[in-house]
């Protein structure tokens, strides 16, 4: 392990160099920034009380803060308290919806390599006067000599091979019709004695499941196989009283980080005291994908006014706490929050929120477009840099 | 915006490659016709090898659990059910317990061994007591056997009695999800460690 | 055709251009006019196999039971030879251009879609970036020292290796779901 000063020496050189085709095309690639004030390359070993400039109140506001602190205990405690989230997600389980254009580009393909690949030659698959080479025969004459079944109807020899594009508005190249054309075929038109079977004895092929399922139709938001095709991302509700009325909170499941812990050990015990262990999960390496810091309460501000500052019921835990101690709420050292959220995926379970001590009532299963109506503004900004495509 | 992604930084125009991109159709594409003719006129028939494609169909694929997705491929089946594959395996799934020690008993071979010479030769028959009785070898068994799934297991059969005195408790190794060759190195390593 | 070809020629040399004739193939008793010892015997020539009954093709048509019929496996590839392969495509003009402009609408489709890739690839670096920057500069709980937590997180204890990711994560994505589409009822 290097030591902290060259770890930092090298940073600065590594950024000050670019290679030559880099140096050339200098417009687009812009140049290290300056060190920022207070922002260093490395981390030193004292502890520091002002908070770094890319937080939100401005700098000047919290130094007079910590510059009024009466007790000598807390002028060195921390201004923040340090919290660890899970970001739960379930990845899709299916490849996403053809587009139009895709499906066409996919038809055109086939009709062009139906031109150019070697015929195909049945005698190497079936052999002469079996059950399966009737079957092939009967299908092949359905087909009109097309050995292909999703391309539709088209010669690539003769006087009209020229012809093998499709007209404008033509089904045969949506996914649907390639489906139903495979599941024909797929059926057996001639028994295994050789008999050549009536409408009524052919046997239909199992169906493949519909992508929407059920909790799709009834937009069931508890449960896992909607949308299977997006990322579903599990949010837990905590209901806080706001002036006499209540008000219901989203939020990811969070919980304060232990003095010998690490943030993967913290992620995952909040994971299995908020969600149960009945789940088959994998919290992603150690290192955060996003971070939230919250700003402790103003001497002025009322709590309605930041609703997610509320979610974090340690806050209100400790302001009861001093308060039955019976210290001043002028006294009182209002500590922000920095949470960093770790990654998670479920492959299998339920989440259960059956006796969870941080005091979740509810819990759901929420997409990308579901999550930014439901998370508060400041909480959804944190968190959006950290979603994938779909 | 486009030349701040890391692909395109990494393509380097060329001069050759803006000609061939943006060139309008009408001057001879090396794709789908003979190559274009030089200044130096020189006609000799050189052979191009071409691609020797074979036919090609689109299968639908449907594993072992239901779930379905499409594939190029020269078999004319339009429809394929896999038996087995990664959904239904142990090895891809672990903790999916009714995976484990599955006897597919074709034709009731099995039951009719069991029936011949007991429960003592089963894969993962617990080793009872061990007690200096039961060291008796078990008897072929004349009269039918109860059905297998309601056979009650008599200490007594097992051979595992035999040898539990002597063996330790981790001896027993777990085979599941291991080929012959495999569970043959384990073997042999156990033995080594003895 | 010819003219162009002897003027391309015409410095190089002034042999006559001779066509080449396809070699004899066909094993055949050389003619030995005005000689007196005797032709020496050639046991491949299929007279002489044909008198000794050694000839392949006749002995198993006659003598051998009828063989099953395999799969002859030559004459399937030889619908691969370069002989019987279809000929390149030639397009009129306006065809042509519709071919031109399929490709160029694919290229630019699949750039779309790469781009798209590419920049979400770029935020979710980005955030983590700036968390593990936020969480280096901050002085851990209680009395642990500025970026404690940091370096914790850096570490990679169990990170490679066989039970480094679990294998149910690499479970492929589907064109349609299983019959049982998620497994809620798992308990540990």
């Amino acid at each position: 392990m290097l030591s902290a000063p060259s770890r930092g020496a090298a940073l600065l050189r590594s950024s000050q160099r670019v290679c030559l085709q880099c140096a050339r095309t200098s417009t687009t690639i812009t140049r290290a920034a300056p060190l920022a004030a207070g922002r260093r390359y490395f981390a030193s070993a004292e502890a520091v009380a002002t908070p770094p400039p890319s937080s939100q109140t401005p700098p000047t506001q919290q130094q007079t803060r910590t510059k009024t602190a009466t007790s000598p205990q807390q002028s060195q405690s921390p201004a923040y308290r340090i919290k660890s989230g899970i970001i739960l997600t379930r990845p899709p389980l299916l490849t996403r919806e053809q587009t139009p254009f895709e499906s066409a580009f996919y038809l055109y393909q086939k009709r062009l390599n139906e031109r150019l690949t070697a015929p195909f030659r049945k005698d190497f698959y079936f052999k002469k006067d079996t059950a399966s080479d009737l079957d092939w025969k009967i299908k092949l004459k359905e087909r009109h000599g097309v050995p292909a079944k999703d391309i539709g109807r088209y010669n690539p020899r003769g006087r009209m091979a020229w012809n093998d594009e499709v007209l404008t508005g033509s089904t045969t190249s949506s996914p649907e019709n390639v489906l139903e054309a495979l599941l024909a075929d797929a059926e057996a038109r001639v028994s295994e004695d050789g008999e050549i079977m009536a409408p009524e004895e052919r046997v239909p092929v199992e169906r493949p499941v519909p992508r929407k399922t059920e909790a799709d139709e009834k937009n069931d938001v508890r449960r896992l196989d909607r949308a299977l095709d997006r990322t579903l991302y599990l949010v837990v509700k905590r209901e806080v009283e706001v002036g006499g009325k209540k008000e219901a909170i989203w939020g990811f499941p969070t919980g304060l980080v232990h003095t010998e812990e690490g943030l993967h050990e913290t992620t995952a015990r909040v994971l299995a005291e908020a969600a149960g262990v009945n789940m088959n999960t994998w919290i992603v390496g150690r290192v955060p994908v996003a971070h939230q810091i919250v700003q402790p309460i103003e001497k002025g501000e009322k709590p309605e006014e930041s609703k997610e500052k509320l979610f974090y019921l340690e806050y209100l835990k400790e302001q009861a706490d001093l308060k039955a101690r019976g210290v001043k709420s002028e006294q009182v050292e209002e500590r922000g929050e920095k949470i960093f959220y770790l990654k998670g995926r479920i492959m299998a379970g339920q989440a259960d929120l059956k006796g969870n001590k941080h005091g979740y009532t509810d819990f759901q299963w929420l997409t990308q477009e579901e999550l930014k109506e439901v998370l508060p503004e400041k909480t959804f900004k944190s968190v959006r840099n950290m979603f994938d495509l779909r | 915006m486009g030349s701040k992604l890391p692909t395109t930084l990494l393509r380097r125009p060329t001069l050759a490659g803006a000609i061939s991109s943006t060139s309008p159709p009408s001057t001879n594409s090396p794709r789908l016709s003979s190559p274009i003719i030089p200044i130096n006129q020189v006609r000799h028939a050189t052979f191009v090898p071409r691609h020797r494609r074979p036919y090609q169909f689109t299968q639908l694929v449907q594993l072992s659990d239901g779930s379905t997705y499409t594939v190029r491929t020269t078999s004319p089946q339009a429809l394929y059910k896999s038996a087995k594959d990664s959904r239904n395996h142990i090895l891809w799934q672990p903790s999916n317990s009714s995976l484990k020690n599955v006897e597919v008993d074709e034709a009731g071979k099995l039951a009719a061994f069991r029936e011949r010479y007991g429960r003592a030769w089963d894969a993962d028959a617990a080793p009872a007591a061990g007690t200096p009785e039961a060291s008796e070898a078990p008897e072929k068994k004349d009269e039918p056997a109860a059905p297998v799934t309601e056979e009650v297991i008599d200490p007594f059969d097992s051979l595992t009695d035999l040898i539990s005195g002597f063996a330790t408790q981790n001896e027993k190794a777990d085979m599941s999800g291991l080929s012959a060759k495999e569970q043959a190195k384990k073997e042999k390593f156990s033995k080594k460690k003895k | 055709m010819s003219s162009t070809l002897t003027t391309a020629l015409r410095g190089l040399r002034l042999t006559p251009f001779l066509p080449i004739r396809p070699s004899v193939t066909l094993p055949s008793i050389p003619s030995r006019p005005l000689s007196t010892t005797s032709v020496p015997l050639n046991k491949m020539s299929p007279q002489y196999l044909a008198a000794k009954g050694l000839n392949k093709k006749s002995k198993a048509k006659n003598n051998a039971p009828r063989q099953p019929n395999f799969i002859n496996m030559l004459r399937h590839l030889a619908v691969l030879s370069p002989r019987r392969i279809p000929a390149p495509l030639r397009m009129a003009r306006n065809r042509y251009l519709r071919h031109w402009t399929i490709h160029r609408a694919w290229l630019m489709y699949r750039r779309k879609e790469r781009e798209a890739r590419e920049k979400v690839w770029m935020r979710q670096y980005q955030s983590m970036n700036h968390a593990c920057e936020e969480l280096r500069l901050t002085s851990g709980p209680g009395s642990r020292d500025e970026g404690s937590l940091f370096r914790t997180a850096l570490e990679k204890w169990g990170v490679y290796g066989l039970k480094g990711v679990p294998i149910e994560y690499t479970r492929a994505q589907t064109e349609t779901p299983a019959r049982v589409a998620w497994n809620h009822d798992w308990k540990r």
